[in-house]
């Protein structure tokens, strides 16, 4: 017997069971903690993952994903997710999970170490967020105690520097441009010039003494007198279309001088009433921030979720070569996870409320599995009750994925919004509900979420000093102080990567309310002064387009007087009656008018 | 038997069929196995081939080795033999359905274009590469093989303490 043979073998053979035993389990778990950093934008960290073959399960153990916002804190967190997955598939390379169990869910917990990555890009969907945060910026309470002096006399408007002095001048060098070109084309249609030989004509017409011939000349130059006519009428209605546009010049200079109002309202951060703006300068970035935050995770695992059907498809690319697909009696996705139950805990502030829930139908292709993924969590203690249903379809060619959740009873911790240098409103205790409904067909966004507070005390802060401020604090603080419930509504809309949000809130009103009461008159003639100096500092431009507008018009439409023209067909008649026909006829025909 | 002695026996079994024919089976199924991706049960069972048959493993493996180096020139050419056989050949569709819809082939990727094609490609090599090989082996040992071991570059090597290690290694 030839040992050598044998044993190389057996080696060989042994080293490559040990190095699946032993090499599995890390590669997969390295495998998944990539994918779940992919998914993130932050660090994953798993503490064992456990398989078996007989029969095949999995079990992965203390899964921390952190957030990427806040990389000292865990967006979600795991002790167990076990799972008990079919071996026929496992032959026809599909992975499915039969019955898996999720514990000790949980989210929002602090971590010890940074799970920040080295570099992550920012999203489309993250930058639309970031630009509409910071629209809230330009709101802010430190000029009031400029708007009781006269600080408005030393603001200087240079004019170079607006918008409608810079449209004025487009405008003006466009319409000269387009005047002088009508100018020049109009000096090569030669009007005058037409009229003039037609003159000519008629004087020969008159010198003709050969009525039959008077005839035919008249004819003829009734012809041409009436072509001349109709040339220039034509022509005289496209200039004065073209030259017509200089009607709408001054409604465009005059949103632009409200924009040039605005922008230097905002340099001055002159504060703004608008309950709207308000909502969105207290409530914009952490709600901005949250979205982001969800949204992005939705749009990266909608990735692992694709739409359609890709059954029907014969070849799909592959890294090499093509996988050319053949008609399959039954059908696996490549993995799925028919039932899972969760159990976790939610922090809701003085509370960890536990809760239970099923996902069904988690796959990473649906329309093969032919089911859409579906989630239902309930949790209930006292007064605190939480209702979460979720459906993501993506079983046909669209998406269509809802989320409906309700909490209510939840005790608010103290709160606080916006920037004490400039205005800061502070919340304490209460109870606190939300209602969402968040919808998406296809990449549009459909949502609304309602927050409620009732039994809450309200205080503001406004920042800056002076008798304005004071004024206006106690102004708000008297606006705020009887407000036990407040509410907010906030809107999405738009698309994943260009999402839009409406915010409003009753925060919002009565903060508004209460900078009316206290300087509402103020703010207002402020804004007229601003307003004044923007037109003074532009009515020398307008004045200057308005003139060229009229000398371009007289000029163009000059060329296109004709004098004498409109007569000219009345006179031809006139002579080939009088002088003509009338004279070869008996009396008592009646000889019909020439018109052409 | 030592540590030591196990690992030579294991060089040994690996490397000691070394007859002409052993030498070129080695470097067919080499060609063979460096056409066909390795991500894939197909590779795996090639492997296993190897080990099963009388052949030489370290020039299977060497061959293997640069043949999957130029394999990505070559792939135009699997590709379109396994495209042929699997999407414009109607009278095979019945017998890849059936293979498609059996366990544990779907691991094989037979229906990858560059598998089936690299497949079938290094088969139909396998025959004028056996016999190059078992040509080029003969015409080395008649020719070659007392010039090359009586070089200095061999006696060197043989002279070196690696060999005096590996041949006391085997007299344990």
């Amino acid at each position: 017997m030839r040992w050598s043979y044998i044993i190389s073998r057996v080696v060989i053979v042994a080293v490559i069971w040990l190095a699946v035993f032993f090499g599995l389990d890390p590669l997969l778990k390295w495998g998944m903690r990539k994918t779940g950093e992919s998914i993130t934008g932050a660090k994953v960290d798993i503490g064992r993952v456990k398989t078996k073959f007989f029969p095949p399960s999995m079990t992965i153990e203390k899964l921390a994903a952190a957030s990427k916002s806040d990389p000292w804190t865990n967006m979600v967190e795991f002790n167990s997710l076990s799972m008990a997955i079919e071996g026929r598939p496992l032959f026809d390379k599909a992975v499915i999970v039969r019955e898996a169990s999720l514990s000790g869910l949980r989210f929002n917990t602090k971590r010890s170490t940074s799970g920040k990555l080295p570099f992550v890009p920012p999203s489309a969907m993250g930058k639309k967020f970031a630009e509409w945060t910071s629209s809230g910026k330009g709101f802010a309470m430190d000029r009031f105690s400029s708007i009781k002096t006269d600080a408005i006399k030393d603001i200087k408007v240079a004019p170079d520097s607006l918008e409608s002095v810079k449209l004025a001048n487009e405008l003006k060098a466009q319409y000269a441009a387009e005047a002088d070109a009508w100018k020049t084309r109009l000096e090569g249609m030669k009007f005058q010039e037409r009229a003039k030989g037609l003159e000519e004509r008629f004087r020969q017409l008159e010198k003709e003494s050969d009525t039959l011939k008077q005839i035919q000349m008249g004819q003829a130059l009734l012809k041409d007198a009436d072509t001349l006519k109709n040339d220039v009428a034509k022509t005289k209605d496209e200039v004065t279309a073209s030259l017509d546009k200089a009607k709408g010049y001054a409604a465009k200079i005059e949103e632009a001088k409200k924009r040039d109002t605005a922008a230097i309202k905002d340099k001055m951060h002159l504060p703004d009433m608008d309950p709207k703006a308000i909502s969105v300068y207290l409530l914009g970035p952490q709600t901005g921030g949250m979205l982001e935050k969800y949204l992005g995770y939705y749009e990266k695992s909608r990735k692992y979720i694709p739409a359609g059907s890709k059954a029907g498809k014969i070849e799909t690319p592959a890294r090499k070569g093509t996988v050319v697909h053949f008609p399959k009696e039954k059908s696996y996705p490549k993995f799925a996870i028919r039932k899972m139950a969760v159990t976790g805990v939610l922090d809701i502030g003085d509370k960890n409320l536990d809760y239970s829930g099923v996902i069904t139908g988690i796959t990473n292709q649906p329309a093969v599995y032919g089911q859409p993924m579906r989630a239902a969590v309930d949790a209930q203690w006292g007064e605190r009750k939480l209702n979460l249903q979720a459906v993501m379809d993506h079983v046909t060619e669209t998406p269509k994925d809802s989320l409906s959740a309700r909490l209510s009873g939840w005790a608010l911790a103290d709160m606080k919004a916006g920037d004490p240098a400039s205005l800061e409103v502070k919340s304490s205790g209460g109870t606190g509900a939300v209602d969402a409904d968040f919808a998406v067909t296809g990449d549009q966004l459909d949502g609304k979420i309602k927050l409620t507070a009732t039994g809450i005390g309200l205080t503001a802060a406004i920042g800056g000093g002076g008798d304005a401020v004071a004024f206006a604090q106690k102004a708000v603080s008297q606006s705020l102080a009887g407000i036990r419930t407040a509410d907010a509504s906030i809107g999405v809309s738009g698309t994943l990567s260009k999402p839009s949000l409406d915010i409003d809130s009753s925060i919002g009103s009565a903060f508004s309310k209460g900078i009316k009461a206290a300087l509402g008159q103020e703010i207002e003639n402020y804004r007229k002064a601003l307003e004044a100096k923007v037109s003074e500092a532009v009515a020398g431009y307008q004045n200057q387009l308005n003139d060229m507008v009229k000398q371009k018009q007289n000029e163009v439409l000059g060329q296109l007087n004709v004098p004498g023209l409109g007569n000219l067909s009345d006179q031809i008649n006139k002579k080939i009656q009088d002088g003509g026909l009338k004279k070869a006829l008996p009396q008592g025909i009646k000889i019909p008018q020439f018109k052409f | 038997m030592t540590p030591l002695g196990l690992l030579r026996t294991l060089i040994k079994g690996i490397s000691e069929n070394t007859t002409p024919n052993e030498l070129a089976a080695g470097a067919a199924m080499g060609v063979l196995i460096g056409l066909v991706p390795k991500a894939n049960l197909t590779a795996q069972l090639l492997l296993v081939l190897i080990m099963v048959f009388r052949v030489n493993v370290p020039l299977a493996a060497v061959v293997g080795l640069l043949v999957s180096l130029v394999s990505p020139l070559v792939d135009p050419i699997t590709n379109a033999i396994g495209y042929k056989l699997l999407a414009q050949t109607p009278t095979l569709t019945p017998l890849w359905t059936k293979l498609y819809n059996m366990p544990v082939m779907p691991w094989t990727a037979f229906n990858n274009t560059i598998v089936l094609g690299g497949l079938i490609l290094g088969l139909i090599l396998f025959a004028p590469s056996f016999f190059l090989a078992r040509k080029l082996a003969r015409v080395y040992d008649e020719k070659y093989k007392d010039r090359f071991t009586g070089s200095k570059f061999v006696k060197a090597v043989k002279a070196s303490w690696l060999c005096d290690w590996y041949f006391k290694m085997g007299a344990n």
